[in-house]
């Protein structure tokens, strides 16, 4: 019997030696991502029937179990996954505020400004060469700013896209991770053993993943840990993985993506960092420099559909057009055109104006040449004006259209077919989108050129104080326009909708993760509550294991020396 | 509930990034001294600083074209004012020669100063400002005014008028042409006259009093029509400085920052920053492990 004392403060020793293993655990762990504060249970030992009583054995460590509320999980899940979604999109919309300026910057608003500044002044004095060197400046500011803004944003969608790429590889690596710690805590399972640590890593890895993607643990019968993804495409199973693949289309490296073996995955608006740089890349940036291209070919277009109609100051001898044709035989009207605003071309008719080195019109009052998109190609347009006395017209090796009067000037005047505009014959500006939008070669090499008034019908030429031209381009910075046929609206609208627009969004993003961001610290703060670990109360819990092993020691001792007195009683 | 430290300093953490970002907020506003800077700052308040400086812009622009206009009216005026002391001239010799006193050989000589004074006309009416003919019209590289064959003046410009844009909306007249009725009047009143003169045609001499008369009358009428056009001009002057003194102190207004009350806040911020660092320093001071 007195052996079973010994016995029973040895459990008790090992019981206590246990709880401070757990407990030590628990404090070396206090700063560890995720952790759960352990709690070992004791339980009494089996006890024993000995001469009609019952006598317990002692004490055991039941089980170590975790701290955990499954409810705080899930909360602290869905947060993650707005989180990612937030953070990312703030962060990439913040990374594009230079592209669009600040108050104390010239940005995209005062190059319109000016651009059209210069042209009220060229308005006001025709035939000066300052004023005309001023609007070729301040067009080629204006194109410069649309190119390096339409350029950055190109370039940022380049790089979300590369992080895309990135963020699929994390979440494969989460999800082989995930697979893995099945593996092991289904193996300590069939030993009877809880993983909690294990069962910590899996937990946080989720909470990573939720954070690219929103997923949700399904419990399976026999325990198995399955994970899906928000619309319940299979990414894990046990130790089985189903990764995430992105399928490419051109112009992007991804466009889509899908589950290996389920298809196309449909991602939760808002939530994960992957949807917000898929709505980065083919939403917000695609929007901004769609907005951009549609402000830069309304500009383009508006200018030279006027410009093409007017003469400068200088009498010009060749027209080479800023547009080509793949083929000089293709329809006007063909869906594979490539002359810039080929869509814009109507019925209709433009004069060509011949005058001899005399100043003698060649022909009188203009020669209309007819334009009829669905049945002629620009090779039909150099014929009917290689017929005009005096000037000849034909398809360079590169597509474009030259008319050369040789001798004679050539001017242009009532085009209302939209011809002259569309493939650029005495335009202001070439290209038709914010990447290749600029002011034509010719005007720039001759700012003489540049049209401010209109042909006189009976002389051919044009008045040099004639600001008519000038005065229209200028007044179109008043005009709603749009080659879309709908939401027509001025320029400086559309720039003011793009600025607003983004700058609504980005402080949308802002406010949306400062939100988030307080909910996580609350959640947070909830779980910690919960799970944490207090160091002062591991403390006060070390003190009681502490002389719960001393009392047992003690119990040892005096065991021990009951021993000694039996001893010496048969010694 | 249990209490962890890591709570109490993340919350700790917390307070200092929320005032750490007030302090860049409010550094940024006294550096700036405005409001907002980025689209994202203030979104609507934003768009309303674009369009009240390009309308800024465009009261700028304005004023500099209606000094424009102004400068070749005022030329104008200037040009006319001399051509009417031609036919004030034009008219007291006529008065003198219709005098039956006068000899042939003085009307004789009174022809040949007519003929200086049309040249003299004629040089006024060709006058250029900046290059340009102040009555061609549109026609500016053009002499306003060649003579004929027979001497006689002809009108050879625009039939066009110089246009000023103010703004998108308003445009403006900014000259009188050579085919005014006051030009071919006052020509042909010198030529008249002249022709009188060399004839030593009493009759004729006479009705070129009337005719010179007319054509001062004419040409004061026109000049009048100068004046009015560049009261337009100031008037529309007046109208923009006016808009602009009001659109600036607006502008200012709406993006000026209240640094007083930017200060006071960069202040209290100041204040609660020093609070939590003090906290945090005296954290680790409370924990029962210095206890035992």
């Amino acid at each position: 019997m007195i052996f079973q004392g010994l016995n029973i403060a040895a459990t008790s020793l090992k019981t206590q030696q246990t709880a401070m293993d757990v407990l030590s655990h628990n404090i070396a762990n206090v700063n560890t991502p995720g952790y759960s504060r352990q709690t070992p249970n004791l339980v009494t030992a089996q006890p024993e029937f000995v001469n009609g009583i019952t006598l317990g054995r002692g004490v055991d460590v039941g089980s170590v179990s975790r701290s955990l509320d499954p409810f705080i999980s899930q909360l602290m899940a869905n947060n993650q996954a707005q989180s990612g979604y937030w953070d990312t999109t703030s962060h990439y919309l913040q990374s594009i505020e230079s592209v669009f300026g600040t108050l104390d910057t010239a940005g995209l608003n005062s190059a319109l400004d000016s651009f059209f500044a210069s042209w009220q002044q060229l308005s006001n004095n025709p035939s000066g060469l300052a004023e005309r060197l001023s609007v070729n400046s301040s067009a080629q500011a204006l194109g410069s700013h649309l190119s390096s803004m339409s350029v950055q944003l190109k370039q940022a969608q380049a790089q979300v896209d590369l992080d895309i790429t990135q963020a699929l590889a994390d979440a494969n690596s989460i999800l082989d991770q995930i697979a893995s710690l099945n593996g092991r805590i289904a193996g300590d399972s069939t030993v009877g053993a809880a993983s909690n640590d294990l069962l910590d890593q899996r937990d946080q890895l989720v909470q990573q993943l939720n954070r690219i993607l929103p997923v949700q643990n399904v419990n399976a019968s026999g325990g198995q840990f399955i994970l899906q993804s928000s619309d319940g495409a299979l990414l894990v199973q046990g130790v089985e993985v189903n990764h995430l693949v992105g399928q490419g289309v051109p112009g992007f490296a991804l466009q889509s993506i899908a589950v290996e073996g389920s298809g196309l995955l449909a991602l939760k608006a808002g939530e994960g960092s992957l949807s917000a740089l898929l709505d980065m890349r083919d939403t917000k940036l695609q929007g901004y420099n769609d907005q951009l291209d549609q402000l830069a070919s309304n500009l383009a277009f508006s200018v030279n559909s006027i410009h093409a109609s007017g003469a400068g100051n200088v009498q010009s001898h060749v027209f080479s057009s800023t547009g080509s044709t793949p083929a000089p035989t293709m329809l006007l009207s063909d869906p594979n055109q490539t002359i810039p605003f080929a869509g814009q071309i109507v019925n209709g008719s433009f004069n060509i104006h011949v005058v001899d080195a005399a100043g003698v019109p060649v022909n009188a009052g203009g020669t209309p040449i007819t334009v009829d998109p669905a049945l002629m190609s620009l090779n039909d347009i150099a014929i009917a004006i290689s017929a005009v006395p005096g000037v000849t017209a034909q398809i360079d090796g590169a597509g474009h259209l030259v008319i050369d009067g040789g001798a004679n000037s050539i001017a242009f005047s009532g085009d209302n077919s939209n011809f002259l505009a569309a493939v650029g014959i005495n335009t202001f500006f070439s290209g038709q989108s914010a990447a290749d939008i600029a002011v034509n070669p010719e005007v720039i090499g001759d700012p003489n050129r540049i049209a401010t008034g209109a042909i006189d019908i009976a002389t051919s030429t044009v008045d040099p104080g004639d600001n008519s031209v000038a005065s229209a381009i200028f007044r179109l910075q008043s005009s709603a326009m749009t080659l879309t046929g709908s939401g027509a609206m001025t320029l400086s609208e559309r720039s003011e909708k793009l600025l607003v627009g983004y700058g609504n969004e980005t402080a949308v993003a802002m406010q949306q993760q400062t939100f988030i961001t307080s909910q996580s610290e609350s959640l947070a703060s909830r779980r910690d509550a919960v799970s944490g670990v207090n160091v002062d109360e591991e403390m006060i819990k070390m003190i009681e294991y502490q002389r719960a092993y001393q009392a047992s020691a003690k119990v040892i001792q005096t065991t021990n020396q009951m021993l000694d007195s039996l001893m010496g009683l048969l010694g | 509930m249990q209490i962890t430290s890591a709570q109490s300093l993340n919350h700790l953490l917390s307070g200092i990034q929320k005032q750490l970002h007030n302090q860049l907020q409010g550094n940024e506003q006294v550096a700036s001294g405005k409001r907002f800077l980025r689209p994202s700052d203030a979104p609507s308040d934003f768009q309303k600083s674009i369009s009240l400086r390009r309308a800024l812009s465009s009261l700028q622009t304005g004023q500099q074209s209606i000094e424009t206009g102004k400068a070749r009216l005022q030329s104008s005026m200037d040009a006319v004012g001399q051509m009417q002391n031609v036919l004030n001239r034009a008219q007291v010799v006529a008065l003198q020669m219709a005098n039956a006193t006068a000899s042939a050989s003085e009307r004789s000589a009174a022809a040949v100063e007519m003929e200086n004074l049309k040249h003299s006309l004629l040089n006024l009416a060709n006058t250029t400002w900046q290059g340009d003919s102040l009555f061609a019209g549109t026609a500016t590289k053009t002499q306003a005014f060649i003579l004929d064959v027979n001497g006689h003046a002809v009108y050879q410009g625009a039939v066009q008028d110089r246009v000023i844009d103010v703004s998108s909306t308003i445009r403006l007249t900014s000259n009188v042409r050579g085919d005014e009725a006051a030009f071919s009047l006052a020509f042909s009143a010198l030529e008249n006259l002249q022709a009188a003169l060399q004839n030593n045609d009493m009759a004729a001499i006479q009705a070129g009093v009337d005719e010179t008369t007319q054509a001062a009358s004419a040409m004061a009428d026109m000049n009048a029509k100068l004046g009015a056009l560049h009261n337009v001009f100031e008037i529309h002057l007046t109208v923009f400085q006016e808009s602009d003194l009001m659109l600036q102190q607006r502008l200012n207004k709406h993006e000026q920052a209240n640094l007083p009350e930017v200060i006071t806040q960069l202040e209290q911020s100041s204040i609660t920053l020093q609070a939590l660092y003090s906290q945090v320093s005296r954290f680790q001071q409370l924990s029962l492990v210095n206890f035992l």
